[in-house]
Formats: C-alpha cells, sequence, structure tokens
C-alpha cells in the first residue's frame, strides 16, 4: 500500500479526519500503481519484445532493408531460469570474464523473482537510434 | 505449457515466393520415444552434475514452450525472408 494511503487511514483510524474527508483525500491520490498502469496509462502488460530496423545501404531508397523481430518476454523468463543450470564452477568463470571486460555483474543476482521487477520496466521501455548519415534507424520496445 | 507446433517459412526470391509449414508437432511426436528411452540416462548424468534434475528438463521443456509467437522477419529490396513460430 502506498504511504499516503496508509497515512490517510491511520488519520481515519485515530478520529482526526471524517470518513468523507478520507474518501476525499483518497480519490485525490487516484489510482494505485498497479492499477493504475492499466487503467491511466493504458498499458497492458508486455508480452512481446520488438526490434525493429531500417537501414538503406548505399544512401538509395530502393536498398532499404528491413528487420523485424518480436520475441516473447516469456523467452527472456525462460532464458533467465536457463541461468539456474549453469554449474556453480561454470558461473565463477563468467563473472570473471564480465569483470575482466569491466562489467560489474555477478550472474549469481541473475534470479527469476527478480527478473519481473526487470519485466515491469521494460514496459516503459523504448529506445530510438536514429543515424542520418548511414540512414539507419532502430527501434526497440515492448509490446 | 505447450511447445511450439508450426514453424511458417516465407522466403521471397526475385519475384519466387516460397512458403514452408513446418510441422514441429510431427518432429515431437518422433522425438517422444527417444526422449522416453533416454530419460532415465538424462536424470542419471543430472544428478551427477549436480542439477536437480526433474527442476532441469522443466526449465529447458520451458525453454522450448517459450519460443511460440518468435517472429523475425527481414526484408530487403528483391528478396524476403520470414519465420514465425507458432
Amino acid at each position: 500500500m502506498p504511504e499516503n494511503r496508509k497515512q490517510i487511514l491511520e488519520m481515519l483510524a485515530e478520529g482526526k479526519i471524517t470518513a468523507d474527508e478520507a474518501d476525499r483525500l483518497i480519490a485525490a491520490l487516484g489510482p494505485e500503481p498497479s492499477e493504475g498502469a492499466a487503467a491511466v496509462g493504458g498499458k497492458a502488460w508486455p508480452k512481446y519484445l520488438r526490434v525493429l530496423v531500417e537501414a538503406e545501404e548505399d544512401g538509395e531508397g530502393d536498398s532499404l532493408t528491413k528487420v523485424n523481430i518480436r520475441v516473447p518476454l516469456q523467452l527472456l523468463r525462460a532464458g533467465v531460469r536457463l541461468t539456474s543450470l549453469i554449474p556453480p564452477v561454470a558461473r565463477e568463470h563468467v563473472n570473471e570474464a564480465l569483470h575482466q571486460q569491466g562489467i560489474g555483474f555477478d550472474i549469481n543476482q541473475l534470479k527469476p523473482e527478480n527478473l519481473e521487477e526487470l519485466v515491469d520496466q521494460l514496459k516503459d521501455l523504448t529506445i530510438d537510434v536514429d543515424q542520418p548519415k548511414s540512414k539507419t534507424k532502430v527501434r526497440v520496445f515492448c509490446e | 505449457m505447450m511447445p511450439p507446433l508450426l514453424v511458417l517459412l516465407d522466403i521471397e526470391k526475385a519475384g519466387r515466393r516460397m512458403r514452408l509449414w513446418l510441422p514441429l508437432f510431427l518432429v515431437w511426436l518422433l522425438l517422444l520415444p527417444l526422449v522416453l528411452v533416454l530419460l532415465p540416462f538424462a536424470i542419471l548424468a543430472l544428478a551427477v552434475i549436480g542439477l536437480r534434475p526433474f527442476h532441469a528438463i522443466g526449465v529447458l521443456f520451458g525453454a522450448i514452450a517459450a519460443l511460440k509467437g518468435t517472429v523475425i522477419e527481414i526484408t530487403r529490396p528483391r528478396a524476403a525472408v520470414s519465420i514465425r513460430i507458432v
């Protein structure tokens, strides 16, 4: 429960405000974030990660190459679960290799329970790369 | 959770179009007896390397099932390839 909502209910319980006042204050706060994402933003839970690429090889319109990739986010979840099959020795090697490349990431922290938070954040993800010189456009988003 | 049943392959080159429906469900049916024969050995091997066998099999099956819905389309001026896993 959000902190503001909790405070209002506590004030109501302590008798500092009336039920009507509490109702008005809660209404003023708006919908809770969990329901707000779908109701206010109109965005449902994303199911796919989309990658769209448009590139022109020689700068002329007739050499346009388009790439459209749609990856189910379920595959991302399955991929993270696959990391649980990596033997501990191999995990250490992976971590060492990552650190050598300057990536401070611990593969042991990649757990399915942490993934839902990541997927939730992907809902609002949009990456647009526009390179006018080579006439290349890349768009990554979730839908 | 169902594994993918079909792969739709669409290839277009120089005005000629080829559409292939690859029935993955037939592949699964053909593999099923082999999997049943190899399952005890797989469980044993997974246990020896320190993995929970049924968890590992579930995770692998989940990864295959999660491929459903994947789409890859590449379009060039005179050629196009489309792969859809359904």
